[in-house]
């Protein structure tokens, strides 16, 4: 049982930054329609730039995050405006942002490459509180609270802004139907832009978590993470932020156990097996609700 | 020359074997599949090549061949679960198989090498590569506007249409993939012998996205396109290797990006002159429907309406709509629907914007179930089928909105309706045999006189999309008449037409019943279901309001006031009736 209690918040932990990462991938997706193949990527940069800050200028952890965070959320707005938004000016379908998506992938990938010399960096151990929460029999690293927290703050702050308030409303007309957003007043670039920011630097906030717990910053980190937040938000359903996090946490838990009770080797078959199975099964997600089947 | 192939002889050999990749993904696309299964499936045959060829020494000639069946094979059973949902959750899908390939890859160690890899030792000569690759163009070439071609592209550019018009959807998708994945087969051994080495990464979502990448910078449009994209992607960053120490890769993201921005359709694009000409174009072309159509086209008009023509010949009952109930959310679209459409007939459906009249023919269709209540068509009960089936009961349609195939030409957007009659094969276009061109010719020829026939005004190669309004609603009755229907239902056939159009579409109508076929008609346009309709229900708000001779429907009071409610409509409804009764004054 304690075995089990630890493997479940190992799940949760890792699980939280695959909820952070899916909920910014969805939002791109629910509000602008864009499949973004480059979101990885940007977690790669939000930790490239916040582990320089933090080695440069010797921030300490939060500030250096806050630097990852502009640092990636600027290069989200840029891609945004030099390479969909003259797509969305067409009114370009689901294929084309796609393509442009595949090509910022390559740029990014490859010039984090060449910034990290394809190299792996990590972050020094020190950087979070070292030690372990001894309760109940389980050992919890404080790290993977402080991932855990993190997570429950964005997600719930996120849910919040989004359905609560103003700005909020706004993201949601423009995804729902950016032209009559538009006549009603909202000025839709604007928030496009704000959304491009949001999803980058809560892209980069997974990216230095998960860089931290596994010790690892280099030029493949966000690869792993567009995988993985791939599947939560099929699994959770598209343009639903709840259902993005709750696919993050599934997508997580089901790594974890599936490689304690069943096979380590297999673990990734496990689920992407999960996440081929919910899309042949109920392919709009767990909480989706768009029609995606064809009657033919 | 020599010097120049010993430098880049290697990079155009893995063109080649990235342009096989790239068709792959191309045919899967151009039945609107968005597949990167074309990786899973060269995974597949790529390391069965290994066993293949390191343990046992079988020919690569032989494992060629092997490669073709099993990567149609896998595509078959991918397709299975995954081809009745959309496209883009298909791509989704097909993501997820692309992840497993490898966990399988990493985990079968004995076969694979595990992540260490293994080396594959190289048998496959050049030429070998260029004429599998030939082989796989000739194929995709000949089969550009073949019955498969035409039904693919009908699939992606409208699946509901194409299903109206008896294509199978998902069996056209299912045909597609497979043969996409016959072409991934070949690039996976193809690939092995190339690289000499695999190991789980050498088929893997980089390669998934560069291709999907590649044939889409190409131009989807055509297959020469995925090549051009292949080689693009390959030999581009080769040749900065040149001047570059790294990153020259970024050079073919770059060129993603503008392409998309710039030339959307890719650099390789068939219609790409003649769009342009309809942005010049474009003007003249407004002017078509008012002067060019009355001034250049003879109309023949014979003048005839319903009473001045004898009866319609058949006596039983094509269309029976019974108690049939549909509700959206709340809404009630059509509430318990009762009526029946004589053999032989002209019926018209009325009733204002959001009465249910689309719903109506959509219901009978098959493409809306019915909640309640069931539709029988010449006496056979179809309700639940689905609409390529009913389709095949001989059943059109037209739409409320042209619905056209936008990449075909006005003669190819016709022949799609000639699927269900062609009896040509996959292998007839290939081995261009007698059958595939007698066929050809004998249903161009019918497809011109079906323009004839409708009046259509324009080239029959122009693309239907350059046509005047009017003029693709024509094309849209050709079509629908190419299937050879019993019953035809047509959705506003007169919407956008000036009056000589509407009464020649009337004429029309009339003429088809006399040969036999019934026809519905759902029509704002009074005069239309007046003049030629010899009976018509009024609907609203889901329900029936009258059902008898459209005079006598539109005399009632009560429909006059519940539904036509102004006074000047009252006024107009009169005077039309008054026109009736005296005809020609």
């Amino acid at each position: 049982m304690t075995l089990f209690l630890q493997q479940v918040i190992n799940g949760l932990a890792i699980g939280s930054t695959y909820a952070i990462f899916a909920m910014g991938f969805g939002l791109v997706f629910a509000t602008m329609n864009i499949l973004n193949v480059a979101h990885g990527t940007y977690a790669t940069w939000g930790a490239i730039v916040g582990l320089w800050a933090f080695e440069t200028f010797g921030l300490p952890f939060v500030p250096a995050l806050v630097v990852g965070v502009l640092g990636a959320g600027a290069i989200g707005v840029a891609v945004d405006q030099l390479g969909f938004e003259p797509l969305r000016r067409r009114g370009a379908g689901l294929l084309g942002p796609i393509i442009t998506s595949i090509g910022f992938w390559i740029i990014l990938g490859q010039l984090a490459q060449i910034v990290t010399d394809s190299r792996i960096q990590t972050f020094p151990r020190d950087v979070l509180p070292r030690g372990f929460i001894r309760t109940w029999g389980l050992i919890i690293p404080y790290k993977q609270v402080v991932t855990i927290v993190v997570a429950i703050v964005l997600l719930v702050g996120l849910y919040w802004f989004v359905e609560r308030t103003r700005m909020g409303a706004k993201m949601r007309a423009v995804g729902s139907d950016a032209d009559s957003a538009s006549l009603s007043g909202v000025n839709t670039r604007w928030v496009v832009i704000q959304t491009a920011f949001i999803a980058a630097g809560t892209a980069s906030i997974a990216g230095i978590l998960n860089a931290i717990s596994t010790n690892n910053v280099s030029f493949t980190l966000g690869e792993g993470l567009l995988l993985k937040g791939f599947a939560a938000v099929i699994v959770g359903g598209f343009g639903d932020l709840r259902g993005a996090a709750l696919g993050g946490y599934l997508i997580g838990l089901s790594e974890v156990l599936g490689a304690q009770y069943v096979s380590n080797a297999f673990r990734d078959f496990i689920t992407f097996g999960l996440l081929l199975l919910i899309l042949v099964v109920r392919p709009q997600g767990l909480l989706g609700n768009r029609i995606v089947t064809l009657r033919a | 020359m020599e010097a120049l192939w010993d430098d880049y002889g290697s990079t155009i050999e893995f063109a080649m074997a990235f342009s096989l990749f790239a068709l792959s993904t191309y045919v899967a696309l151009r039945a609107g599949v968005l597949s990167l299964a074309a990786v899973p499936f060269a995974a597949v045959t790529g390391f069965v090549s290994l066993v293949l060829i390191e343990d046992h020494g079988v020919a690569v000639e032989l494992v060629l061949v092997i490669g073709v069946g099993l990567g149609a094979l896998s595509a078959l059973l991918v397709g299975l679960p995954l081809l009745r949902l959309e496209s883009h959750w298909i791509a989704l899908a097909t993501i997820a198989f692309v992840l497993m390939a490898r966990v399988v890859v990493l985990n079968i160690e004995d076969v694979t090498g595990g992540s260490q890899g293994k080396p594959v030792t190289r048998t496959i000569e050049t030429w070998e590569v260029l004429f599998v690759l030939v082989l796989a163009a000739w194929i995709m070439a000949r089969h550009r506007r073949s019955r498969l071609g035409l039904a693919a592209e009908a699939v992606r550019n409208h699946p509901d249409v194409a299903a109206s018009l008896g294509v199978h959807v998902v069996g056209i998708r299912r045909r597609m993939l497979m043969v996409s994945g016959a072409i991934a087969g070949l690039a996976g051994v193809v690939f092995a012998n190339l690289v000499q080495f695999l190991s789980p990464d050498t088929f893997y979502v980089n390669v998934a996205f560069v291709m999907l990448a590649a044939v889409v910078l190409g131009g989807a449009f055509h297959w020469s396109g995925a090549i051009a994209g292949a080689f693009v992607f390959t030999l581009l960053p080769e040749l900065l290797r040149n001047y570059l120490t790294e990153g020259e890769r970024i050079v073919n993201g770059i060129l993603l990006i503008l392409v998309m921005i710039f030339m959307p359709r890719g650099l390789i694009d068939p219609s790409r002159r003649l769009r342009r000409r309809i942005k010049t174009d474009a003007r003249a072309h407004d002017k078509a429907d008012t002067t060019e159509d009355a001034e250049f086209w003879d109309l023949n008009l014979t003048g005839a309406t319903i009473e001045s023509v004898s009866k319609g010949v058949g006596d039983g009952v094509a269309l029976e709509v019974r108690n049939v109930t549909k509700a959206y959310g709340g809404l009630l679209a059509v509430k318990d629907l009762t009526f029946q459409v004589a053999e032989g007939s002209t019926f018209g459906v009325i009733g204002p914007n959001g009465a249910g009249k689309s719903t109506l023919l959509s219901l009978i269709d098959g493409s809306v179930l019915p909640d309640e209540g069931q539709v029988v068509l010449f006496g056979e009960d179809v309700s639940g089928l689905t609409p390529h089936e009913i389709a095949s009961r001989q059943v059109s349609r037209t739409y409320q909105t042209v619905q056209l195939f936008e990449d075909l030409t006005v003669l190819e957007n016709i022949m799609v309706g000639f699927h269900r009659h062609r009896v040509t094969g996959f292998w007839d276009p290939v081995l261009m045999t007698k059958r595939d061109r007698r066929e050809h010719a004998e249903l161009e020829g019918q497809a011109r006189e079906l323009m004839d026939r409708v009046g259509v005004i324009g080239r029959p190669d122009q693309y239907a999309a350059t046509l005047s309004y009017a003029n693709q609603r024509r094309v849209e009755i050709a079509r629908a008449l190419a299937a050879s229907p019993r019953l035809l239902l047509m959705d506003e056939p007169t919407a956008g037409m000036h009056k000589l159009g509407t009464q020649a579409v009337g004429e029309l109508i009339l003429e088809l019943r006399d040969q036999g076929l019934t026809v519905v008609v759902i029509e704002h346009n009074l005069e239309l279901v007046i003049n030629y309709c010899e009976r018509a229900v009024v609907m609203d708000f889901g329900e029936l309001l009258c059902e008898g001779l459209p005079t006598d429907c539109l005399a009632q009071p009560n429909v006059i006031e519940a539904y036509f409610g102004r006074k000047a409509d009252a006024q107009r409804i009169e005077s039309l009736l008054e026109l009736r009764k005296h005809p020609g004054g």
